[in-house]
């Protein structure tokens, strides 16, 4: 098996051993019944006692050829009004990212933690996209109303 | 240990191959894909392929990693990168010298002691062994591997647990009930588990049935040992199928059994309603307490000044919502006095602030006038001196100069005028500035 199967193998088991309360992560299966590991489904909740309580967010994760010397693309499904994702839903973050952070050593429940920290803490250095950097830049109660309502439109079961 | 030059062939890739001609194997077991019986520590995981190591080596930043791990992350990476440089999965330091070191050998012993399932384990081996030992169990003594058939003839391959049947197993013979024909080897799993056709029996009457009819066969046997339709309810009674009707006749559970069915659902609608209804009082009740808890300090504060100050004409409130209207009342009272004073104060101090600068304004023109009359005395005063200075020139230019042509002479005084009356000019008004 090549060492990617492998790994996602791993990190499969270790997933359905452990996981921390409220994500989810599956690999999707194909139409004919075979899972693909390479291309996860995956949920990330809202922090508590942060403007994203109470929602959760479905991403994408995929898993290049490569993986785990190259990272994988996350991506929300639909794409998230967030400073930090851009407009096609991929997620703009250091440790997802081969020249600043990646390591091989980073685990699944690792990125998803990762990115869960992120949607209430944007990097204003890394914009992604135009629309919520700006107001979160200028106007941030107009975001923090706007982000209640994708909160609404996304609530976790 | 002296390191490959950039242009050598890899270190680790040589290794790779020297090992694979010392032991040549059919197929190796891929030690990853194995099933580990006991949890094993974490620290013996590899990080880039979370399995235990496999031929572990050691970077120079003291990292460990698989063999054939870091040969693919630093593949991966040199064919991205033009420079020859690649950084350590684990902490990203940059690799300078790629010769890679080995491990101490207890790292090993303990890799290699770790007990794991035999990788036939889907066939039915029930081996657990040494990580170091599966090679050879499934090389040389699992019976569920796959050996060359005995017959010299044959080039296909049987499980080594069918070797002793001896002769060829790829023979096609036919089963003796469905007359499907089989290989000799796949018959036994044939016949135990597939074969529609092979008789069976009734565990109840112990009539021969054939194997594919026989769940049919139990729902109708009339032998079959059945409960009463009560049972659940308390009937103990248990008989074959034919006097079970007779019973059920008689049996007064047996008759209330609808009732009894449909009384246990009402009783779960109404568990889960309750259910429902608790989940929904405690929500109630936890924000009814927050609201008490917010409420009661402003209460407290109210209280305290209130039964000192008012138990003397008025008495105790009869209702905390009365004592917060008269409070409110009061307060907006102080606040209106309160801005009325404001107001006061403010008009009191813009009128001072007029009379100021009205009088201000006075001191200010009488200073005018007063630099404007100096301007015109000082003025007078430099005019006075320079016409006086002139004066002077002129006359020692007369006593001077009485040879020389006129035209010269005119040319010289002004010369000699203008030098010394400009210094001075300065000097006076240095001195007026004094």
């Amino acid at each position: 098996m090549s060492l990617c199967q492998n790994r996602l193998q791993e990190e499969r088991k270790q997933w359905r051993r452990d996981h921390p309360f409220g994500f989810f992560a599956k690999p999707v299966r194909l139409a004919n019944g075979v899972l693909d590991l390479k291309k996860w489904e995956c949920g990330v909740p809202g922090k508590d006692k942060t403007l994203w309580e109470g929602g959760l967010f479905k991403l994408d994760v995929l898993f290049p050829d490569e993986y785990p010397t190259k990272p994988p693309k996350c991506k929300f499904v639909p794409p998230l009004f967030h400073p930090n994702v851009y407009p096609s839903g991929t997620v703009c973050l250091s440790i997802l990212n081969e020249e600043e952070g990646w390591k091989p050593a980073i685990t699944i429940k690792q990125i998803l933690l990762g990115i869960q920290d992120l949607l209430n803490d944007p990097n204003p250095d890394s914009p992604a996209q135009a629309d919520a950097y700006n107001l979160f830049k200028r106007d941030r109660q107009a975001y923090e109303k706007k982000v209640k309502n994708i909160v609404r439109d996304n609530p976790a079961p | 240990m002296a390191t490959p030059p950039p242009s050598s062939p890899r270190r680790l890739s040589l290794l790779q191959a020297d090992a694979a001609l010392q032991r040549p194997q059919v197929n190796p077991v891929d030690l990853r894909s194995l099933e580990y019986v006991d949890p094993y520590d974490h620290n013996l995981m590899c990080a880039i392929c979370h399995s235990p190591f496999v031929c572990p080596v050691r970077l120079e930043c003291d990292h460990v990693f698989c063999q054939r791990c870091v040969n693919d992350a630093m593949s991966y990476q040199d064919r991205d990168s033009r420079v020859y440089i690649v950084s350590c999965p684990s902490c990203r330091r940059k690799i300078e010298n790629r010769a890679i070191a080995p491990v101490p050998k207890i790292l090993s012993h303990i890799l290699d002691d770790l007990r794991v399932k035999c990788p036939l384990e889907f066939l039915g081996c029930p081996e657990v062994t040494a990580r170091g030992d599966v090679q050879d169990h499934v090389d040389k003594y699992c019976a569920y591997a796959e050996v060359e058939c005995s017959s010299e003839s044959c080039l296909l391959t049987v499980l080594r647990k069918d070797l002793v049947k001896g002769g060829c197993l790829h023979r096609v013979v036919n089963c003796e009930d469905c007359e499907r024909s089989f290989m000799e080897k796949d018959l036994e799993i044939h016949r135990l588990r597939h074969c529609e056709v092979v008789e069976s029996s009734c565990p109840d009457c112990n009539v021969p049935v054939l194997l594919r009819d026989i769940k049919v066969h139990i729902e109708r046997c009339p032998n079959a040992i059945l409960l009463c339709n009560a049972a659940e309810y308390g009937c103990a009674f248990a008989a074959r199928r034919e006097t079970l009707d007779e019973h059920l006749n008689t049996c007064p559970l047996a008759k209330l059994v609808p009732f009894l069915r449909l009384q246990n659902e009402r009783l779960e609608a109404h568990e889960a309603a309750l259910k429902l209804l608790r989940h929904k009082n405690s929500i109630l009740e936890t924000s009814f307490s927050t609201i008490q808890e917010t409420l009661s300090p402003s209460a407290n504060l109210i209280d305290a000044p209130s039964s000192s100050a008012t138990a003397s004409d008025t008495g105790p409130f009869d209702s905390t919502a009365h004592h917060l209207l008269c409070l409110h009342e009061s307060l907006r009272e102080e606040v209106s006095r309160v801005s009325a004073a404001v107001s006061e104060v403010d008009a009191k101090a813009s009128m001072m602030v007029m009379n100021e600068s009205l009088r201000i304004k006075e001191d200010l023109s009488h200073a005018n006038a007063a630099i404007g009359s100096m301007r015109m005395q000082l003025h007078w005063l430099m005019s006075a001196r320079l016409q006086n200075q002139q004066r002077v020139a002129m006359v020692r230019a007369q006593s001077s100069g009485e040879g020389l042509t006129s035209s010269a002479d005119a040319g010289s005084s002004s010369g000699s005028v203008e030098l010394p009356v400009r210094r001075l000019s300065d000097s006076t008004r240095q001195d007026t500035k004094l």
